[in-house]
This record gives structure tokens, sequence and C-alpha cells, in this order.
């Protein structure tokens, strides 16, 4: 107090005793920021210790199976001390709070079947649910075709992914649980890059995901829509994905932020491919990469099966979208954009002289022709380090 | 060291031959000789034409013994001359390989033909592709 009273006259020359106290509050208001800033540091990533640190308390997820089985709210879990890593096999619970964001929808179902992983640190018990948007992303990204890809050096590259070309985060619970399926025959080559490029980025967005390669059997014309329909079946005899993307296997992203999982409305992926000098070539046009949600894909009873060599599988599957009142969700035409790899025309794909009177009747063969109808009988399923190669028998045009 | 100069002139002239494929306001400016032509508007025609061609002048489809030429993709069936069908009417009375280098005129000189005789029908994207949204074929850049 002394050494203020000299300054405390208020002299016309010097501030007075006011804008002294404003100071002095506003010394004391940024100290009490940094202060609460250092406790969020110190009290890491873990954000739902903040709530019992207020003495607020955590809402539980209702409804969900895992929640009963785990049978404990968070709070009481932070009784001091270290604690026990949750016992395997438990459900984990994803954190609540998320459903506000309007595309939630695909997000966290009840949260069941998920395997949580005991934590180094003893401090974490449940993880928290993956955030809307990946930290880990990069952006853009170089895209080339001109080196040779090992898949071997690839595995090891992406040591975290597990035989079968499976990948759970660990870090937070993934409300995305997507399947992505590649129509495929005779493509090593293209497979190889698509791998390389595609597994980090997958991992970067935080995706619970596995890779289908969906390989058409014998020396008929090539039916990608069908080959995407059994990828959707047989998939799902391996894990209760919520989500689908469809994937050619000669496209790349050329952009993290372009998220390979399913939104509220069917997502089309490669919307601007470098094939069309990077934009859309029509407002119609759904081919490439998309990704429907297990709801979506079944509301239109799948894709066809009846379109066989190249083209109009895509129009149709645009068609039946349209038909039960959904509409395309797309990222911008910078995030979109994609690399093709160039290669000359496949034998046994030639343009299908069908399609356009097919695509003109989708509204009518869409109720007899689609998952309800398909059949397909599996020859082989290889689980290599990278992917799981489902090799089918799909049949001949009839 | 001599014979090396033919194949380097070949090996230079190679990247020329490979397909063209034409943007959509590169093309926009070669078909304004169609616009109105049979009622028939460019962005229609713009349209139809990425379906069936995809833009390329060098586009070459075959289908149950017939094939199809060009940004047009106008058939040896009934409409030009080739090796394949002898016996075709060859209606705009020319070689169907003329329709696949860059010169549009002979392609769009049959291609009113098509219309004239035909009609936009022939191009059997129009009717489920090309009857709306038909904005978006439009090139702003002109």
């Amino acid at each position: 107090m002394r050494l203020r009273e000299p300054l405390l006259g208020g002299s016309a020359a010097m501030p007075g005793a006011s804008l002294q106290r404003a100071c002095r509050l506003l010394v004391a208001v940024c100290a009490l920021h940094l202060g609460v800033t250092l406790v969020y540091y110190l009290a890491g990533r873990d954000l739902r210790r903040l709530p019992q640190l207020v003495g607020v308390p955590t809402p539980l997820q209702g409804g969900s199976n895992g929640a009963a089985a785990i049978g404990q709210p968070s709070r009481e879990l932070r009784s001091g001390g270290a604690r026990p890593p949750p016992p395997l096999g438990a459900s984990s619970e994803p954190r609540p709070g998320r459903d506000s964001s309007p595309d939630a929808d695909s997000g966290p179902g009840p949260a069941s079947n998920l395997t949580s992983v005991p934590l180094p640190r003893s401090t974490v018990l449940s993880l928290p649910t993956c955030p809307e948007e990946s930290p880990l992303l990069v952006g853009p990204m170089l895209i080339e075709f001109n080196m040779p890809v090992d898949l071997e050096l690839v595995a090891k590259l992406n040591p975290k992914v597990k035989v079968g070309g499976r990948y759970t985060p660990k870090e937070c619970v993934s409300p995305h649980k997507v399947a992505i399926i590649i129509p495929f025959r005779n493509r090593q080559e293209h497979l190889k890059y698509w791998l390389y490029y595609l597994h980090p980025i997958l991992q970067r967005q935080q995706l619970d995901y596995g890779i289908y390669v969906i390989n058409q059997a014998g020396e008929s014309m090539f039916n990608r829509a069908k080959l995407l329909n059994v990828g959707f079946r047989e998939a799902l005899k391996d894990y209760d994905y919520n989500c689908f993307v469809f994937s050619d296997v000669d496209l790349i992203p050329m952009d993290d932020h372009n998220a390979y999982r399913c939104f509220s409305q069917p997502r089309h992926i490669s919307v601007a491919m470098d094939k069309f000098g990077f934009s859309l070539p029509y407002v119609q046009y759904f081919g490439g990469v998309s990704a429907l949600s297990k709801q979506q894909f079944l509301s239109i009873n799948g894709f066809p099966n009846n379109y066989w060599g190249w083209g109009g599988e895509d129009d149709d599957i645009f068609n039946r979208l349209v038909f039960r009142g959904m509409s395309i969700s797309r990222p911008n035409a910078v995030v979109g954009r994609c690399r093709m790899i160039r290669h000359s025309r496949d034998k046994k794909n030639e343009p299908n002289p069908q399609r356009f009177d097919r695509i003109a009747h989708t509204k009518e063969t869409m109720l007899s022709d689609g998952l309800n109808s398909l059949t397909y009988e599996v020859l082989d399923i290889q689980k290599y380090p990278l992917y799981t190669q489902i090799t089918v028998d799909i049949g001949t045009p009839s | 060291m001599m014979s090396f100069v033919p194949l380097l002139l070949v090996a230079i002239l190679f990247p020329a031959t490979q397909a063209i494929q034409l943007t959509k306001c590169e093309v926009f400016p070669l078909l304004k000789d169609m616009s109105g032509y049979r009622d028939f508007t460019l962005p229609e025609l713009m349209c139809t034409l990425f379906h069936a061609s995809a833009y390329d002048t060098q586009a070459i489809v075959e289908n149950d013994g017939s094939t199809e030429y060009g940004l047009f993709q106008i058939s040896n069936k009934l409409w030009c001359r080739s090796d394949q069908i002898p016996q075709s009417r060859n209606i705009c009375g020319i070689s169907c390989d003329k329709f696949l280098d860059d010169d549009l005129t002979d392609d769009i000189m049959c291609a009113k033909k098509i219309l004239d005789i035909k009609g936009i029908d022939y191009w059997l994207a129009h009717k489920p592709l090309c009857t709306e949204k038909l904005e978006q074929w439009n090139c702003e850049k002109l």
C-alpha cells in the first residue's frame, strides 16, 4: 500500500485510483485464466475429469447395452489412486453428449461388443468417443503412382493394422464402424497403391474399419454393384459394421479431410476426380467412392444385381436413393479431390449397352433386384495382413 | 544410329495418338452449330454427349456386332461405312473412322442427319439422364 501512496494523488499527468484498480483487476483475471488453463493442461486430454473437479455429475448414456455390463458410472471410478484396467470383454462407454451434432445419426449406437483394451495409463479407465474431426489429419497429400509398392513393407509401415485389414483406434472409441468394400478382378497393382495410401489415411481418421476386397471369379462380364452387395453381406459376418464405404480400387483421395465414413445422408466421396478435371462430371454422379450407412443401404434394397459391364449401376443407385427420399451429401471440391490410376479399359468390362434402358426403370426394378434377390457362392476367403479377400462366384448375366 | 531416328519420331508421336478427352467447355463452342437444331438445346446435347462418349473424340465402343464411333458415338449399323458391317446403309455417306479425328464438322453433319431421321432418342442416355437439371451443362466461361 505504501508504494502506491505517491501514485494515488490523481494529478492530471498520472492515472487515477480507479484506473489502478481496473488494472489490478485485469491482472487478477489473467492470472486466474492462466491458472485454469494450467489445470486443464495438467489434467491432460481426459476432459471427463473436469466435470468431476467442478462437481458436475457426468450423465450416463442411457439404453446402451454396454453401460449395464460395466455398471459403474465414471464418477465412482475417480476415487483416488491407481485404478485397475477395465476387464477384457467389457464394453467401453462412449462419451455421452455427442448427439447434438446433426451428423451424429450414424454415430454411437448401442455401445455393444466393443472390446476395450487394457490401457497402460491407469488414470484413464474408459475411452472417450473420438472427436468429430480427428486431430491427426494432415490435409492435402502428394499422390503418385510411379514407384513400386511392396505390401510387406506397407504392412510394416502400418503395424497397428491387424490381419484381414482391421484397425480400431486405441486412443478413443470411434462411432464409425466402417467396412470398406472394394470390387475387384485382376487389378493387383492398383490394390497395392490403394492399400499403401489408404491405410495411413483411414487410421488418421480414427475409424474402426476393415478392408474387404471382393474378387469376382470367372470370366463373365464384370458386375461392380453385385460385388458390392456381396461385400455388404460378407463384412457383416465379421463385425457389426454400421457404415459401408464402396470404393473403386483405382481411386485415391488427395486430402485426408475427406472422411471415409457415413453421414446422415448417403455420402459421395470421390467428388473431384482428376479424370474429370477435378470437378463433378454431373450433379447426379454417384460413382467412384461412396458411403452408405447400414440403414441407408437397407432402405434401398441394396444395389442392383443386373448391371453387367461398365456403367449405369452408379446412376441406378442414385435413382434408388432419390426414390427413397434421400439426397447426396458431399465434401467441397477442394477436399474432395481424388486421383485415379490411369489404365486402359478392362477386358470383359466394356460399356453395358443396356445401361440407359435399365436406369430408366429403377423405380420398378429396385423392388425386386437387390439384396432381396442376391445369390452368390463364396469360393475362398483369405485374410492377408492388409485386407480380407473374398473370392466369389456371382454367376452370369441372365 | 540412323535407324533410331524414325523410332525416336514414333516415340515422340505416340503420346499424340492417345484418346483426346475434351472438357465440357472445350466441347461447348464446337457445338454452336447444333444449338437449337430440331429444337434441342445445347445443354441437352452436352449432357447427351457426355454420357455417350465422355467427350472423347476417339471413343470407339463395340457391342453385339456393331461399333459406335467418336464424340457422337455414331453407329456403323446404319450411319457410316466400316469393314465390320459392309452392308450398312451408310446414311451419312462417310467412312466411320472419319469420326475419330479432331475435325468435328463431319461428325456434326452426320449427327444432324440422325436428329432428322431418328431423333434424339438415338442417344439412349438422353431420356433417363438429360431431361432435367440441364443448367449444369452450360459453360459459363464463354
